[in-house]
């Protein structure tokens, strides 16, 4: 064994060290410190940490759209075996959207069938700010709401405005996501 | 050359007469221990399942006198079918103990040692204390995690962390092995993309477009179940709650024109179930037991390093060297020490870090263990850790530390050490 | 928490065998993933002969009790000595001395309850001449580490009982298994195949359903969920009609020309089904081909005969009515369609009626191989039931990956040279199929294996008897490649030689697990008629770590 020890590439001779010291970070952990810490800065959305760098909240206020005006909140958990699996993403908010449903489910391709260990948290935050820029009305979660997108986008814009402000529809209650005139600002 | 006995068994032919394909072939290895010495340290079997009960047979066959088994999970009925160690009456009982009490038995003077743990639960004494490791295991996960631990051992103690593995896993009528020597060839997170990752389907096909039975079963069990049971987490063991998945995709399924649910299936889905079979887990676990082998003994040459089998059609082997990846996030992470003063304050380590002559970093993160030491960003997390910055390093860990850099500059992360220039100081101050 | 015991009638009175199907569908629910009811009842139907009680042999029937064979014999005169109390996991201490087959029977039946374990206490040799018809009635003759001459035999005796036959021997890290079965079909071959969809010559019902898909009139929505065998129909036409080409044998270049042709089609730029429509089309815009394994069969003498040959095997009826629905205008030249089509992106009610019209179009296609069918029985004599409706459905259902195995039988193999030297040497293990060939001669002429120290000598070194056997082994291996098999300037590695001999011949305990491995899973695969069994050798070098499945 020392032999195949003493095969290993050439490099700084390994220090000795006697002090008993907690196991370091896993993979996951050393992956997401990495992303998390250079995380490209957007105007629109914020990272609200918890202790563990793998679990976050993501605040998203869309700049144009239908949902300009609102807030709305994604919980983010990373398992171990990330990236080999995709994060678990749900939006906390009960919102009126095509592509979320009131359990806070995200259709999103690259959260499910279409993840590959070579995305990131980047390309699962732009995917939420797609969807909430451009709905899409062909893959539906909410059908009712994407056929009411694509029939009458007049009306569509209507409930998802009178939703925002946490108005009954129907029987379902949603969530008061609006944040007021200051919304331009920074935060 | 030594001589021995004419009637010596099978194994002991093979330890003590000349090996023809080892360069330098010696009957003692560095240390002047014979390989008898060599196969009485211990070994670890990470596993007691299909390939887990194979390879604790085959390992105590072969001659190895001290063998540790760890599994955190207890028997099953359906394991019955491949897992010999096991019979209807240990049903429910920890699978590493049945299975160490069934080799006690057969082989009385072979010292074996149960862990009905979870892998992460051992102290690093126990892992120093191995020759080499055996997996057999189903889950990524486990493999990633001891994967990294056995490479952090290994930058840390030099030599005496240095831990062999030998991994095996199968599926249906195929398998793999793969030779892991840490910081030598490529570990296991290298080759990762081997691995598929599980099926999953588009959540909105399963909610509107359903086309399969098993996009019946994920609505059931993915969208439905949480909404009508939100507190409990649906358990695939459990008969009576996929039986309920089961009568709600049937229900789907029908008003939908599609067919095709049965309980097996839906069992499948929810579990995630992969075929296993006794006689592909023999193969690959007899693989795995001769590589640990040659191993430790030097008796013939190891694999350098993978080994796939697929027995479907015809029977097929392919044995390769899988490449060691520069950016790996486990073997590719360089480490480095510094040394600097207790009463440093953070922001000083970060600067070192900084002016460091081979580290030149532009804008570092450190983590300690769990615990978040600094964060460039996001700014709300930059903004929670800022505070540390002000913190005298004794104040956030010991000398010696590893601690988990990353930066823009890093295609991974770096592993710094940091060490306290005054840190003898220090203990003989303690003393007084 | 376990699922409710159902009892059943059987339960009572079958004696030893005492298992639900409930009970079994949990036990077995790992493997039944594989090979289904059919292949578990035809395991255990199956009677299986083993020659010898070594550790190979029990580690083989380790692997075949665990998944519930029906029944197994052990056949083996050898008592249980020390060097077997090392390595084999399926004899005792307290066996020391008593007979081996006896004492593996009685370990390995614990294992599984449903099994009938039995052990003759024979050799080989007597067993094959007495017990005429324990032999004949058996499923498979598996033959572990015994001398080639009784392999020989076994192989003729199974060759008059018409059984299928696998052996194996080691010799410390070195191994060998070879498969010997005259004739082997399989139906569930368990195959890959490409999605057979048919989208260049759509079937008459699935042109119908395609030509009623208006793309014109659909909005965003519906354009989004056509499947894209209707996409890709639709492409072809319009590239037919623009292009003014047959939809034959079409080239690289006019495949992209549709695939960007769909593209062009789709309302936005990346909408799935097209996506799906347009990398499909390269694999799907293909003359229709009978796979070279059916044509082999369909063109296989036996898949010809008729009538008077009194061809009895189900296949083989199946075979020759089928050649004759590939003779007739009704198939155009294309198998019958298992009725399977691979997920894609549609609605359900698109999807389904499309399912709808695949399974259809299978239906009308097992009427008329049954058509076919019932001739070929009325020609053989044989009543129209003779071939149930479960057969022939299977045998639609897989007809695109039909399999038959024909191996040279082991006796033919080792009596004279193998087929496919160049084959072994590309390989590299040539020399190691003359070594294990040399191991039998060397003992043969002296009456110990090449390195086991002589019966009735004063102990000798062992270091010393390795020496002086290693050139002999690789001379004799030489030789007989040179003579008997026309190999010019042979040669054998000394190294290799030297390892053959270092083993002493005896088995090494995780050798022999790896071989009984192979050995089980071979077995299955001839005893289900599922998967599709090697021909016809497998050597294992694990020494060297390399292991290579080839033709002798």
């Amino acid at each position: 064994m020392h032999k195949i020890w003493a095969q290993r590439k050439a490099e700084a001779a390994v220090q000795k060290l006697e002090q008993k010291r907690p196991a370091g970070s896993t993979p996951a952990e050393r992956l997401l410190q990495k992303e998390l810490s250079e995380l490209v800065e957007l105007k629109d959305t914020k990272i609200i940490p918890t202790e563990s760098i793998l679990k976050f909240n993501m605040l998203y206020r869309p700049s144009e759209g239908y949902y300009k005006g609102g807030e709305f909140e994604f919980k983010f958990v990373i398992g171990t075996n990330f990236p080999h699996e995709p994060p678990k993403v749900l939006c906390t908010n009960h919102i009126y959207h095509p592509n979320i449903d009131t359990a806070g489910n995200i259709c999103l391709n690259i959260l499910r069938e279409d993840w590959k260990p070579v995305l990131n948290i980047q390309a699962v935050i732009f995917g939420i700010r797609m969807l909430f820029q451009e709905p899409n009305p062909e893959d539906p979660l909410n059908k009712d709401a994407a056929k009411q997108m694509v029939n009458n986008p007049q009306e569509f814009a209507r409930i998802v405005k009178s939703s925002m402000s946490g108005y009954r529809i129907g029987d379902v209650e949603y969530d008061n996501v609006l944040v007021g005139l200051e919304h331009d600002k920074a935060w | 050359m030594t001589s021995i006995s004419a009637c010596a068994t099978g194994y002991e032919r093979f330890l003590k007469l000349k090996a023809p394909h080892v360069k330098d072939f010696e009957l003692v290895n560095e240390l002047g221990e014979t390989p008898q010495e060599q196969l009485s340290k211990a070994v670890l079997v990470i596993g007691a399942g299909g390939l887990g009960c194979e390879i604790l047979k085959n390992l105590a066959m072969t001659g190895f006198k001290n063998i540790h088994v760890i599994d955190m999970d207890t028997i099953d009925i359906s394991n019955l079918n491949r897992q010999f160690l096991f019979r209807t009456k240990d049903v429910g009982k920890p699978k590493a103990e049945v299975a160490a009490e069934f080799i006690r038995q057969r082989s009385p003077e072979i010292s074996i040692t149960a862990h009905y743990k979870r892998i992460q639960d051992m102290p690093e004494e126990f892992y120093l204390g191995l020759s080499l490791i055996v997996c057999g295991l189903d889950s990524i996960d486990a493999r990633r995690w001891i994967n990294a631990y056995i490479h952090e051992l290994a930058d840390r103690h030099g030599m005496e962390g240095f831990k062999p593995i030998v991994d095996g896993g199968t599926e249906g009528l195929k398998g793999n092995m793969r030779v892991i020597l840490p910081k030598v060839n490529a570990c296991f997170e290298c080759g990762l993309d081997i691995y598929p990752p599980k099926v999953t389907y588009p959540i909105c096909t399963i909610a509107n477009t359903p086309r399969l039975p098993e996009h019946c079963i994920e609505w059931a069990s993915v969208l439905e179940w949480p909404r009508v049971f939100p507190d409990t987490k649906l358990d695939g063991d459990n008969v009576d709650q996929i039986n309920w998945v089961v009568e709600q995709a049937s229900e789907r399924a029908a008003s939908f024109n599609i067919s095709g649910i049965t309980f097996s299936l839906a069992q499948g889905v929810v579990k995630n179930i992969i075929p296993a079979i006794a006689s592909t887990n023999a193969i690959i676990a007899a693989a795995c037991t001769n590589e640990a082998f040659k191993i430790i003994t030097g008796s013939n040459p190891y694999l350098d390093n993978s080994l796939l089998y697929v027995g479907d059609s015809g029977m097929y082997f392919l044995t390769y060297p899988l490449f060691q990846n520069d950016d790996c996030i486990v073997c590719g992470q360089k480490e480095g020490t510094i040394e600097i003063s207790s009463d440093s304050t953070l922001q000083q380590l970060i600067e070192a870090l900084q002016e460091h002559n081979t580290f030149q970093l532009k804008a570092p993160s450190l983590t300690y263990s769990s615990t978040n030491l600094y964060f460039q960003g996001p700014p709300m997390l930059e903004e929670k850790t800022r505070p540390n910055l002000e913190k005298k390093l004794c104040q956030l860990f010991e000398s010696g530390s590893a601690l988990t850099v990353t930066d823009p500059t890093l295609p991974t992360s770096l592993r710094v050490i940091v060490n306290f220039s005054d840190f003898e100081q220090q203990q003989e101050e303690g003393s007084k | 928490m376990r699922r409710p015991r159902s009892v059943t009638a059987n339960e009572s009175n079958q004696g030893k065998r005492m298992r639900t199907e409930s009970d079994k569908a949990q036990l077995y629910d790992r493997q039944l993933r594989l090979w289904q009811k059919d292949g578990q009842a035809a395991l255990e139907r199956a009677r299986v002969l083993v020659f010898g009680s070594s550790t190979l042999a029990s580690e083989l029937l380790k692997d075949l009790v665990l998944p519930g064979i029906g029944e197994f014999t052990v056949v083996d005169d050898a008592t249980v000595d020390e060097q077997e109390l090392r390595t084999n996991f399926f004899v005792r201490p307290t066996d020391l001395g008593r007979l081996r087959a006896q004492c593996i029977v009685a370990n390995l039946s614990e294992l599984n309850p449903d099994v009938i374990g039995q052990a003759v206490v024979a050799s080989a040799v007597d067993f094959m001449n007495s017990n005429t018809e324990l032999f004949d009635t058996a499923s498979l003759v598996i033959v572990c580490a015994q001398p080639e001459s009784v392999v020989c035999e076994l192989s003729r005796r199974c060759d008059k009982a018409n059984i299928p036959m696998l052996a194996a021997s080691s010799a410390g890290f070195q191994a060998e298994v070879l498969t010997s079965v005259s004739e082997h079909t399989v139906v569930e071959s368990h195959a890959d195949t490409r999605a057979d969809l048919r989208v260049m010559t759509p079937f008459a019902e699935l042109r119908k359903y395609a030509d009623s898909v208006n793309l014109e009139s659909m909005d965003s929505t519906d354009l989004a969920h056509v499947p894209y065998v209707v996409l890709i129909i639709k492409a072809l036409d319009k590239w037919a009609a623009d292009s003014g080409v047959e939809k034959k044998g079409l080239e690289y270049k006019q495949k992209s020309e549709i695939a960007t042709l769909l593209r062009e089609m789709a309302p936005t730029p990346d909408e799935e089904n097209f996506s799906e429509a347009a990398n499909n089309v390269i694999i799907l815009c293909v003359d229709y081909e009978v796979p070279l394994e059916v044509k082999q069969i369909l063109e296989d003498p036996a898949a010809k005969l008729i009538a008077s040959n009194a061809q009895t095997d189900s296949f083989w009826l199946l075979a020759n009515a089928l050649r004759r629905y590939m003779e007739s205008t009704y198939s155009e030249g294309m198998l019958p369609h298992s009725g399977a089509i691979p997920d894609m992106k549609a609605d359900t009610n698109s999807y389904i009626e499309l399912q709808r019209l695949y399974k259809q179009k299978a239906e009308q296609d097992k009427t008329e191989l049954t058509a076919h069918l019932h001739n070929v029985l009325q020609e053989a004599s044989l009543p129209s039931n003779h071939v149930s409706p479960g057969t022939i459905d299977l045998f639609c259902k897989n007809a695109n990956r039909l399999r038959l195995v024909r191996t040279r039988l082991l006796h033919q193999v080792l009596e004279s040279k193998p087929d496919n030297l160049e084959e072994l040497a590309g390989n590299g293990v040539l020399a190691h199929y003359a070594l294990f060939r040399a191991t039998d001669a060397f003992y043969v002429k002296s009456d110990r294996y090449p390195g086991a120290p002589p019966q009735n000598d004063s102990p000798a070194k062992l270091d010393d008897i390795v020496q002086k056997d290693t050139p002999v082994l690789k001379q004799i291996a030489e030789s007989l490649m040179a003579e008997s098999w026309g190999v010019a300037d042979p040669e054998v590695p000394e190294d290799l030689a030297a390892e053959f001999v270092r083993s002493g011949n005896l088995q090494l305990h995780s050798t022999s697990a790896f071989v009984g491995g192979i050995l089980a899973q071979e077995a299955i695969k001839l005893l289900t008629h599922q998967y599709v069994p090697h021909s016809n050798i497998t050597i294992i070098d694990a020494a060297n770590s390399k292991f290579v499945a080839t033709k002798v």
